[in-house]
């Protein structure tokens, strides 16, 4: 909880001034870009973290990074400050701090559609529609599969989730059974 | 020379008549006074003895009577005390000693109101027998006085008659005073002297009396006393028989109370175990019934219900 909300601030601080110079939609892809190398190479958390390197040299390979990612500088410092400060670590829940704070400030909805089978592409525009006419915001739909879900789906957008799966109405249909509602 | 004559005839005469005299006037209505002033005194002291000896007697058989009523109380307490549960039995000690407690407390006070008693009584009869002997004590001396007062008349006739050879006359005529003499000292000196005597000898019956009335009064004061305690050991068999008696209904009252909540509580237990029961196997049945309906579920559902799922789900969609 401390980690989100640590990771919460750093990504304010950015998209504040993403705010005063318009570039937060850059700064997102950029900072979403550097999470990926991160991803893809977790052993530099270790040698940006290791006090046995001097700093110096800790930014150096971290300004290759930023470099490779094509980070402008205000994405660049930030890095480094993450770097100095040690906040490196919590790069990736920055980066997702961030990507919601960017939503919501372009007034987009991520929905995430979730079913034990693929649905079809008529479905999942319903859905889409739907919640735009909902929430007067764009909304983007990806699809995860979950066979547990025997049937129906669950949609999560943001922290909100809509269950209509069979398996959360077989666990109703047990709750109820249970306080003898039968 | 004492010679042996006619005179002695005279002599004898003298003697007796005086002796007769008196033996009369004076000695008879001494000795009468006496024997009733003893008389009175003594009987006094009797009384107040007999007083004292009935007190004794009082308290040595309250004190059998105490002793028996607390024992049959006790006898009776502890025949209601066997009855009683055996989970009880500490209370009922309690109220036992409790019992007990009060009764050795009435028995000290009796034994100390006894001893005071005694006391009292004791004092009494240490006054009677003191003033009894100051009185006896003045008798004795008023006695020895009167007897010189006529010794030296009798020496005096008998050494004038060697004397003079008509002493027979001067006997006569000493005898004839003397017998003015004891007629003038009764009726003046003797007559004043007894009278006074008798006065005090009034008085000596009178504080006798007093003495006897104070007794008398000390011991109704004692019997109403040895009443109340009579009234008191009721009170205190009434009350151990009573606490006996209560204590006896509240172990069985409680006795019952604890069979009652036994067998209500087995029977919550046992509505609780049916309750308890009925849940699991409805668990069961739930559990199972789910289960089945997975299976179900799981083997029956076809794509074209997936899809009518959806869209009905999609239409009755609520984000807010």
């Amino acid at each position: 909880m401390r980690k989100a909300a640590i990771a919460k601030r750093y990504a304010s601080a950015l998209i504040a001034i993403g705010k005063v110079d318009l570039f937060h939609e850059k700064y997102r892809s950029e900072l979403a870009k550097v999470a990926a190398v991160f991803a893809a190479e977790p052993t530099l958390y270790k040698a940006l973290l290791n006090p046995m390197h001097k700093l110096e040299t800790r930014l150096e390979l971290l300004g290759k990074v930023c470099e490779a990612a094509g980070a402008t500088e205000t994405v660049k410092r930030f890095m480094e400050i993450l770097v100095e400060k040690r906040g490196i670590r919590l790069l990736h829940d920055i980066d997702a701090a961030y990507s919601k704070m960017q939503d919501e400030l372009s007034g987009r909805l991520r929905v995430e559609v979730q079913a034990p089978a693929p649905i079809t592409d008529a479905i999942l525009g319903s859905i889409k529609d739907k919640i735009a006419a909902e929430t007067k915001k764009e909304a983007i739909v990806s699809f995860s599969a979950r066979p547990e879900l025997i049937g129906g789906m669950v949609i999560k957008i943001g922290n909100t989730i809509l269950d209509g799966s069979v398996k959360t109405q077989l666990e109703k249909a047990k709750e109820k059974l249970l306080e003898g509602a039968f | 020379m004492l010679e042996i004559d006619y005179s002695i005839t005279y002599q004898i005469a003298a003697f007796f008549v005086l002796l007769f005299a008196l033996n009369r006037f004076l000695y008879k209505p001494v000795f009468a006074m006496l024997e009733e002033r003893k008389r009175l005194t003594e009987g006094t002291v009797k009384s107040a003895s007999s007083m004292e000896e009935e007190a004794r007697q009082g308290l040595v058989e309250y004190e059998k009577r105490l002793k028996e009523a607390a024992k049959a109380a006790q006898e009776e307490s502890g025949v209601l005390r066997d009855k009683a549960l055996m989970k009880e039995a500490e209370i009922m000690e309690a109220a036992r000693e409790e019992a007990q407690e009060e009764l050795q407390k009435m028995r000290l006070e009796i034994a100390s109101d006894k001893v005071s008693a005694v006391k009292d009584l004791k004092q009494e009869a240490k006054g009677f027998s003191k003033s009894i002997a100051e009185k006896i004590l003045e008798r004795s001396v008023a006695a020895i006085a009167l007897a010189i007062v006529f010794l030296p008349s009798d020496v005096f006739a008998e050494g004038v008659a060697e004397e003079n050879p008509y002493g027979m006359y001067w006997k006569i005529f000493n005898f004839i005073l003397l017998a003015i003499g004891i007629v003038v000292a009764w009726k003046k000196w003797i007559s004043v002297s007894l009278d006074a005597r008798s006065v005090g000898i009034k008085k000596a019956m009178e504080d006798a009396a007093g003495a006897k009335a104070e007794a008398e009064a000390r011991l109704a004061e004692y019997k109403e006393k040895l009443a109340l305690l009579e009234s008191k050991l009721s009170e205190i068999k009434d009350k151990i028989m009573a606490e006996a008696e209560a204590d006896r209904e509240r172990i069985f009252k409680e006795a019952d109370e604890s069979v009652r909540k036994l067998k209500e509580q087995a029977g919550l237990f046992a509505e609780q175990e049916v309750k308890q029961a009925k849940i699991e196997i409805r668990n069961e049945v739930a559990v199972i019934a789910v289960e089945m309906a997975r299976e179900i579920l799981s083997r029956e559902l076809k794509a074209e219900d997936q899809e009518r799922i959806l869209k009905g789900y999609t239409e009755r969609l609520r984000v807010n």
